[in-house]
């Protein structure tokens, strides 16, 4: 972007390096600015003040208005001029005021040159995913001070009145906050060699002393006696598992959110292992994630939806939902198409097609969508047959135009081999 | 962009929300049992009658609140869009009015006192954005007061519109000549200022200096201790 250096216009000289004239910086593209004029271009932004609608709207108001906010903004043009600042010496509608000071902005008459840091920090904090425990603080539910009730000090949920606080997050919690214990919660160290006691602890009796295996061994006891210690057994549930997700414990969290939908709680319970920040967090994380959840709620309760089980025929009940079941249909034919190669792996797979299954919203829906949510439906082990099916049906068709024009059979197998792979444990993922 | 409409005190406009969009404040402050639930947002008015009961079931349901609570809620708010529209297609008499708006709230620790001046004819103006650049110059990281703020100012335009109306109720009933439209306008509706005081420097639309921190937002953040005090005086 061009930069013209405007001169104070009380000066007329056109040496801009003289020390006795400003300097500010306006973008070319405003070249036309003048201080003893209103440009056209003013005029046809701000009709408001050109249109005598109103006697407190006027040529001169305005111009007083933009003089202000670019004489306030050059007394310091390295500090960006927050509209907070002016409009309060300006008397006016601070909805008009405002549009006048964007103009000046867009334009670059004030803030051309001054400190943008602050905005890029703000698009960044928008960026980050806040988990919040609970309702927001603004929203209290307390109990009448006038009510002889004792007030149910248990009440999961619901933020109490000063007594009772849970530990919350607050609105600002980074994510160091959030999952910060989880570092905390690495393992439990050994005292003396203070690394991590996966195989095993032996803990002392008295107090909480802690040598792992290899430092028992060692006869590494401090100025403890052997016999105090007890052997506390494989720790390995202990360590890791905090950490990552494991393929149990992400099935486990698939299935009590598509049974469950977004009661935390009950999801957190199930997945014994993780809390409710973190199963929401990595359902997040989930290509699919988001779907399974919104897909709960609009969910028809008469479905019955509940089966998560083997096999997966006796769970769907037959809704007449024409459209629907033609899309789906299609979806798995598509995924099944010219496939010899089936085995019987894919005997499961046909089942589905000939139940009706009701799908809360249109058939508008993209492929992905549909595939998620039915892999939301089914058990893991149907998914991961019709995952492979799928793949097989793919490197398949990939085959048959190749086999017709070139006859070479071992381009698709050269082609697809390592995509089936990796491709179908995502898909378990 | 369209020019605004010439206006004159004599054109009534429709009753409407004086802002962009149509949302009207609505409050609720609710006590069920040994519980009592207070809050405050927005409303699209447009919006179908249908989402006022699933708002008011995902409300209870979220904060895991009694049952009886989201009958309560949502017959709140639909008293409070029963009155909304019963205004509707009434007129109220608009003409030349700059109205100050106070700010006096606190949300969680921050506390904010504030004026400025708002153009009811000004139907695009929105309290929404003005709220956000407000938190924004002002550094406020709670994301909570945006929308309080423009609650606020909501409130108290919805206030200034039904006030309007009752004066163009009565100055039609006054079947006085336009002095006596004049006279019962400035009695009626104090909070409208004589234009020509507005611009008392010397008609110029630089405020004095001396008024300068009247109009300046102020915004304090509380301690623990002092937001325990601010709450009990409020729910006394």
């Amino acid at each position: 972007m061009e930069t013209t250096t405007r001169q104070d216009p009380k000066a007329e000289s056109t040496r801009p390096d003289e020390p006795e004239f400003d300097l500010y910086t306006i973008p070319s593209y405003s070249s036309w600015f003048r201080w003893n004029d209103i440009h056209e271009t003013e005029r046809a932004a701000m009709r408001e003040f050109f249109d005598g609608s109103s006697v407190t709207r006027s040529p001169k108001i305005y111009k007083e208005y933009r003089d202000f906010m670019i004489n306030r903004y050059r007394e310091d043009p390295s500090t960006r001029l927050t509209f907070t600042e002016v409009r309060k010496s300006l008397v006016g509608d601070v909805s008009l005021l405002n549009k006048v000071f964007q103009f000046l902005n867009q334009w670059g008459l004030i803030n051309f040159g001054a400190d943008s840091a602050r905005i890029e920090s703000e698009n960044e904090y928008k960026d980050e995913v806040r988990v919040e425990d609970g309702p927001p603080n603004g929203i209290r539910v307390v109990a009448d001070p006038n009510s002889s009730k004792p007030f149910p000090a248990s009440h999961a949920g619901a933020p109490l009145g000063a007594d009772v606080r849970r530990s919350k997050l607050s609105p600002l919690a980074s994510y160091s906050d959030v999952f910060g214990e989880l570092g905390k919660r690495k393992g439990i160290l050994c005292g003396s060699c203070g690394g991590n006691c996966e195989s095993g602890r032996y803990q002392h009796d008295k107090d909480s002393y802690v040598l792992c295996v290899k430092c028992f061994k060692d006869g590494k006891y401090g100025n403890k006696s052997v016999d105090d210690f007890k052997l506390h057994g494989s720790s390995v549930s202990d360590g890791k598992q905090r950490d990552a997700w494991t393929e149990a414990e992400t099935l486990l969290l698939l299935e009590s959110v598509s049974r469950h939908g977004d009661d935390w709680d009950i999801v957190a319970q199930t997945v014994k292992s993780k809390t409710k920040l973190e199963c929401i967090s990595k359902l997040i994380e989930l290509p699919f994630g988001e779907f399974i959840s919104s897909y709960n709620l609009g969910k028809d309760p008469a479905s019955g939806l509940s089966g998560n089980g083997d096999g997966g025929k006796d769970v769907f009940p037959s809704l007449p939902e024409q459209q629907d079941m033609i899309k789906s249909e299609n979806v798995m034919s598509q995924q099944a198409n010219g496939n010899e190669q089936r085995g019987d792996d894919a005997d499961k797979v046909p089942p589905l097609k000939k139940q009706c299954v009701s799908y809360s919203s249109g058939s508008g829906i993209s492929i992905m969508r549909q595939i998620a949510r039915i892999s939301s439906m089914v058990g893991d082990d149907i998914t991961a047959t019709a995952a492979k099916a799928a793949f097989a049906a793919l490197c398949d068709e990939a085959s048959c135009p190749s086999d017709s024009f070139n006859n070479e059979e071992d381009f698709a197998n050269e082609l697809w081999p390592a995509m089936d792979q990796s491709v179908s444990e995502r898909w378990l993922i | 962009m369209k020019p605004l409409p010439s206006t004159s005190s004599k054109t009534p406009v429709k009753f409407r929300m004086p802002t962009s969009e149509n949302l009207v404040p609505i409050r609720l402050d609710i006590e069920v049992g040994g519980q009592r639930f207070k809050d405050a947002f927005t409303w699209n008015i447009s919006d179908p009658d249908s989402e006022v009961s699933v708002f008011a079931k995902r409300t209870q349901k979220d904060l895991k609140l009694p049952l009886a609570f989201a009958t309560q809620i949502a017959q709140s708010i639909q008293t409070q869009q029963t009155e909304f529209r019963s205004y509707k297609g009434q007129e109220m008499l608009t003409g030349e009015k700059i109205v100050p708006i106070k700010l006096d709230l606190r949300v969680n620790r921050t506390l904010i006192k504030d004026q400025f001046l708002w153009d009811l004819n000004n139907f695009d103006s929105d309290p929404e954005e003005f709220s956000k650049t407000f938190c924004n110059d002002l550094g406020i990281e709670d994301p909570e007061v945006g929308p309080a703020v423009a609650f606020a100012i909501r409130e108290q335009l919805y206030e200034i519109a039904i006030q309007s109306v009752a004066t163009a109720r009565e100055s039609r009933n006054a079947k006085k000549g336009r002095r006596g439209e004049y006279s019962s306008i400035s009695r009626s509706t104090g909070a409208a200022l004589d234009l020509m005081k507005l611009f008392s420097n010397r008609y110029s639309g630089v405020r004095k200096r001396k008024e300068w921190d009247v109009f300046e937002p102020m915004v304090d953040m509380l301690s623990n201790e002092e937001v325990e005090k601010w709450r009990d005086l409020e729910e006394a």
